[in-house]
């Protein structure tokens, strides 16, 4: 039996509430480094089909052949050969919390993720601790109407023809180096499928945890909704403090077939010690809705640019991002959407705050093909500085093949107004308060478009990170 | 035994912004119950005057105290001031986006009282407020003054006012910019809100709003200096003659000292 | 006399013994002091160590690879060479007859293939001190001057900078001295042939405390119509000193040959409260990469960057801008239009950069493209690296057709739609033009931004008759 201990904190944030970790024996754990016989190791373990096996092989010779990205933030300090590809702590994917381990169940407790589920506040429930799935559940109405919600190592097993049909036909497994590394080291993620004209109603939730030091986790996750379906999935990621750094690169594949609507929902709060360099990429077809919603608090840096591929006429795409970087921070974030048929719509919104020496970046790519008539696209990207410490960056690359299209783009940095500061300091509050006051309202436009449970989640954590970065 | 101070005193205050000096050597003192308003034309120092008795940074002060009950304000940073008692409803009402109302007046309301107010005490009280000032429920759902016509600004000023609850309130051009309706209404407003116990600073530019809050003192501001006070029929004079003889006169002082 | 290396392919060995006998032998040509010959060719070993771009860069992932010529060549020494002109002193003006000519000018300097062809300086601009002379003169007639300034913007910003400082055959030298007023524009026209090969261009402008001046630099091919074997190489570096208070506007309008590709440099340094504004218009070339760099690390230093040009045929139009901002209270803007037609090409790769010591910054940037043809494109990519938080900093970008609430309206009042759109499309060029200092050079840009678009009318009217 273990319990769980708080580490010491390595950095200021100590603020940072899911810093504990549990000190637990794995039942596998992978020795350190990467090779074809780590990747073939977890192929073994994972018992898959032949064809898997060749793909992540396939995949690791790109990851070897391709070099490190020399832009966003800085990779060299990343060991590969430091670090655990594979750490499993249970042996089984529980459909019932009473099943799962006593310790990692308590983990889950403190995050109060069995709690929102028990009160009916999501659809369904996925957990996965390390690199494997301990936890997967959803509402049994869905079940009967024919949705999927598993992990995807269970998926690949259950459903093996529907999982090779879509696996990698989103992010090809030489795309970039990260998610090259990801398709050969696989393991977890969710497996989503959304039968025709199914509306799931509130939000499946998956959460992911890191548990042990010097590990690597890469979870893998397919979305296909169907046509004319309706589906909302929400991820939350934290981690425990260690001194040495993990690696967390995940990749999603989403499916946006004809009608259906998407909105994929990212709270980031890892601890300060993790890269976080994930691919994330959506189709959409004729009519569909493609949203991504990207919260990303924690991270000693993080690389992530959420893409929609609007593929036929009708498609929207639309990312809201927000990013807040405090000290020792680097979050590169952004967009990608890129216009490939006639008629096809996107936003994208982005806000990010620099606190405390903390850098936060916007990237995005806003690409219009030619023969894409039609096509609107609207950009907004505001930055707000919170001391002269900090750094706010904006690369937004627009390449616009087609005339007949209506693209637009704005950007501001600026540092809290001084004279929204008077006013409500005028009224009373006093400077932190009234400071804490406007950033809200800065990122209000995204956090309104968050589940009410998580906009005040998100607000929380920006105003802990805010009394960390004041003092 | 010390007699009881004055309510507000602004006592020989000298105001510069960077360089140039606004405000020259203003005393006046407001005693619970009282109206008074400083009347002057444009560029006499009006704004500057509101904005540095709240404490706003742009404004220097370089002489002179401000005092609340007998205690000096001047050290203290706006928020201070606004929860000792001081209000300035702002000639142009910053607009701040994404910050809701009834957020931000819940926060006000607190900070004034230094408690909490109770949900329900602050839904009625919200409540009441608005339907006297005859404006719609939905106006405390939007972000504070975005997108608020003119109007509206001035109008959600004087509700902030009423939920407040001051000592003193200084009102900045309150009144310009309104529609006949709109004065009526704002005024109102702010005589629903005036008692014996706090005392309220008009500044303004025209007479107009004077018909609907009768001013026990009446001050011409020309300068940055009081040249003038009496009671309400100076601005009654004001109205008859314009500033022009007040100015006339100070050009006159200015060439014989 | 060196021989032409007639050569159809883009890029080519450098052979640096032979570029260092030539730099020699240009230099002692021009009768150029010692110090000169040594700065070029100190600039050309610092070329020769650097590499050329391989369109992996950032700055350079959209130019086309095999249009811009890696290539550093003197396909002839020249004219001066042969000793032709005398200081230009002795020049007696004669107004060219050109275009680009302006009615007015406190001083003129003409350049034909190396050689002074005229120079003229007004009374006005000669009492106050105004010096106006190519390069090499200047160099030798007031060495200190030139020695102060020449490369103070800082080390190259690339090879063709680089190679720009030691190879160039022609070049100017303007000097405002403290307090100098001209009310009238310096004029620097230089006429080329574009089949004499590649060209160097560099040309120098200081203006000293509190002067105020303007220059016009315009560019243009004599045989714009020649069919030629080898795309030209036309490279120019310009360096703009605006010391403490100065007003400086430096104005370059081009219209080299449609085979040539033009890369220049440009690089503007602000000095404490003084302005600048660099307004570049872009008419000729295959491919035109135009580099322009603000620094502005002196406090309340103004600078601004105005860019116009109107794409047609196939032709790429690229401009690398930098505002860069390392001192308190400093202000710049850039503001960029251009018009595309046919499948011509542009792209903006702008940044503002601001350092922790750029406090109470306010810099923005606007890049707006407009596309007229189907084959057309635009990457506006506007940037922001912000390190100081007391500041302002916005950008915006668009691109997009004319807009055709514009069009409709100008249709209701009975203007037919092919004069709509070039009125539409006039109007917005001319926030751009209207900041060229001289009222003629922006009547010459009117113009040449009707002629460029003069083929979309009668492709108009092509397809409005056979519809």
């Amino acid at each position: 039996m273990t319990t769980p201990t708080v580490d010491a904190p390595v950095s200021s944030r100590s603020e940072y509430e899911f810093g504990f970790h549990d000190d637990v024996e794995a039942l596998v754990k992978l020795p350190k480094g990467l090779s074809r016989e780590v990747v073939n190791t977890i192929s073994d373990i994972k018992d898959e089909p032949e064809w898997m096996r060749k793909l992540r092989l396939k995949a690791l010779d790109h990851f070897n052949a391709r070099p490190m990205p020399e832009w966003g933030g800085e990779l060299g300090d990343i060991d590969f050969n430091d670090i655990h590809y594979y750490v499993r702590a249970t042996d089984r994917d529980e459909s019932s919390w009473e099943d799962v381990p006593d310790y990692i169940r308590d983990t889950y407790d403190k995050l109060g993720i069995p709690e929102a589920e028990k009160q009916g506040l999501l659809a369904g429930v996925g957990a996965q601790y390390d690199s494997e799935v301990v936890y997967h559940n959803i509402r049994e109405d869905l079940e009967e109407k024919g949705v999927l919600f598993l992990g995807t190592d269970q998926a690949l097993s259950e459903y093996p023809d529907l999982v090779r049909e879509y696996f990698t036909t989103v992010i090809p497994p030489n795309d970039n180096k990260f998610a090259a590394l990801n398709t050969a080291v696989w393991s977890g993620g969710s497996f989503i499928y959304v039968p025709p004209g199914v509306n799931v109603d509130i939000p499946l939730q998956a959460y992911f945890r890191i548990n042990s030091e010097d590990m690597g986790q890469f979870e893998r996750t397919l979305i296909i909704a169907d046509e004319g379906s309706q589906v909302h999935y929400v991820e939350g990621c934290t981690a425990p403090i260690y001194s040495s750094d993990s690696l967390h690169s995940a990749v999603v594949e989403i499916i946006c077939k004809r009608g259906s609507n998407v909105r994929y929902t990212t709270i980031q709060n890892w601890s300060n010690n993790v890269y976080n360099l994930v691919t994330k990429r959506a189709t959409a077809y004729q009519d569909a809705v493609m949203t991504w919603v990207d919260g990303n608090l924690g991270s000693k840096l993080t690389m992530k640019y959420p893409a929609v591929y609007l593929m036929e006429p009708g498609a929207h795409g639309e990312v809201l991002s927000i990013a807040s970087a405090g000290q020792g921070q680097q979050l590169d974030a952004g967009a990608k959407i890129v216009h490939a048929a006639p008629n096809t719509t996107s936003v994208i919104t982005s806000k990010s705050l620099s606190m405390d020496g903390g850098r936060s970046t916007y990237r995005g790519l806003l690409k219009v093909y030619d023969g894409a008539d039609g096509c609107r696209s609207n950009v907004r990207c505001d930055a707000l500085m919170l001391d002269e410490h900090s750094r706010s960056d904006t690369y937004p690359v627009m390449e616009i093949d087609e005339k007949r299209v209506d693209i637009g783009h704005e950007a501001t940095v600026s540092k809290v107004g001084d004279e929204q500061l008077f006013y409500l300091m005028a009224r009373g509050l006093s400077e932190g308060e009234a400071t804490k006051m406007i950033v809200n309202g800065f990122v209000e436009p995204i956090i309104k478009s968050l589940p009410l449970e998580y906009a005040v989640e998100m607000n929380r954590l920006i105003e802990l990170q805010m009394d960390g970065a004041i003092g | 035994m010390t007699p009881t101070p004055p309510l507000f005193e602004i006592d020989a205050l000298q105001v510069a912004v960077g360089d140039k000096q606004i405000v020259n050597s203003l005393s006046l003192t407001l005693n619970p119950g009282e109206v008074h308003a400083i009347m002057g034309p444009n560029g006499s120092g009006k704004s500057t005057l509101a904005n540095s008795l709240m404490g706003h940074p742009r404004y220097t002060v370089n002489g002179g105290d401000i005092r609340l009950n007998g205690d000096s304000v001047i050290e203290m940073p706006p928020d201070e001031r606004a929860r000792a008692g001081l209000f300035l409803a702002f000639q142009y009402p910053t607009d701040i986006p994404g910050v809701s109302m009834i957020n931000f007046l819940r926060r006000a309301i607190s900070a004034r009282r230094g408690a909490e107010i109770p949900v329900r005490e602050y839904r009625q009280l919200l409540n009441d407020v608005l339907s006297r000032l005859q404006m719609d429920e939905q106006f405390v759902r939007r972000y504070v003054n975005d997108g608020f016509s003119g109007g509206e600004k001035k109008r959600a000023e004087i509700l902030q006012l009423g939920l407040l609850q001051p000592l003193v309130a200084v009102m900045d051009e309150t009144d310009s910019g309104l529609d006949i309706d709109a004065l009526r209404i704002v005024s109102e407003g702010i005589n629903t809100f005036h008692s014996d116990d706090n005392a309220i600073l008009l500044i303004t530019h025209y007479q107009r709003i004077l018909r609907y809050v009768q001013p026990d003192h009446v001050h011409v501001l020309i300068d940055g200096r009081i040249v003038e006070s009496g009671d309400a029929s100076l601005a009654e004079i004001l109205e008859r003659d314009g500033y022009e003889p007040f100015m006339e006169r100070t050009k006159e002082g200015a060439l014989s000292s | 006399m060196t021989q032409a290396t007639i050569d159809a392919s883009v890029d080519s060995d450098i052979k640096p013994d032979l570029l260092r006998a030539q730099v020699t032998e240009l230099s002692q040509a021009n009768r150029e002091p010692d110090w000169l010959l040594a700065f070029r060719l100190a600039s050309l070993e610092h070329a020769l160590a650097l590499d050329w771009w391989t369109g992996q860069e950032e700055s350079w992932r959209r130019t086309p690879p095999n249009r811009l010529p890696r290539r550093a060549i003197l396909d002839h020494l020249p004219a001066a060479a042969n000793g032709a002109q005398p200081a230009s002193n002795g020049v007696k003006p004669t107004a060219p007859q050109h275009v680009f000519a302006p009615l007015n000018h406190a001083g003129l300097v003409h350049q034909y293939g190396g050689q002074l062809v005229a120079s003229d300086l007004s009374d006005a601009a000669a009492q106050c001190g105004v010096i106006f002379q190519p390069l090499s003169d200047a160099a030798r007639e007031h060495p200190q001057l030139v020695q102060r300034w020449l490369g103070a913007v800082g080390p190259p910003l690339d090879r063709y900078e680089a190679f720009g400082r030691a190879l160039w055959s022609q070049g100017a030298f303007v000097y405002a001295p403290p307090g100098a007023v001209l009310n009238d524009s310096l004029f620097y026209l230089i006429t080329q042939n574009a089949a004499a090969g590649d060209q160097w261009h560099y040309a120098l402008v200081v203006a000293d405390r509190e002067s105020q001046v303007a220059l016009i630099d315009a560019g243009d091919a004599n045989d714009r119509r020649a069919d030629l074997k080898r795309a030209p190489l036309i490279h120019a570096n310009v360096e703009i000193i605006a010391e403490d208070g100065a007003h400086l506007q430096f104005a370059t309008v081009q219209r080299w040959h449609r085979q040539s590709a033009a890369i220049s440099s440009t690089r503007g340094r602000v000095g404490r409260d003084a302005t600048l504004r660099i307004t570049a218009a872009a008419f000729g070339a295959d491919v035109d990469k135009q580099r322009i760099d603000l620094d502005l690390s002196q406090s309340g230093g103004h600078g601004e960057i105005r860019g116009l040009f109107v794409g047609d045929g196939r032709q790429h139009i690229e401009h690398v801008t930098r505002q860069y901002h390392n001192g308190v209270g400093a202000t710049s803007d850039l503001l960029i239009r251009g018009v595309l037609t046919d499948d011509s090409q542009a792209v903006q790769y702008g940044l503002i950069r601001i350092t922790p010591k750029g406090q109470q910054t306010n810099a923005h940037q606007t890049m707006r493209n407009l596309l007229l043809d189907d084959g057309a494109g635009a990457d506006p990519i506007p940037m922001l690296e912000i390190e100081a938080d007391d500041v302002k900093c916005s950008h915006a970008a668009a691109v997009g057709p004319v807009d055709p609430d514009q069009l409709f309206y100008l249709q209701a009042r009975g203007i037919p739609p092919h004069i709509a759109e070039r009125m539409v499309v006039r109007g917005f060029l001319a926030e751009i033009a209207d900041g060229i200092p001289d009222q003629h050079m922006r009547d010459v840009v009117d113009e040449l931004v009707e002629i460029q678009l003069h083929p979309q009318q009668t492709t108009h009217q092509r397809n409005g008759a056979t519809a």
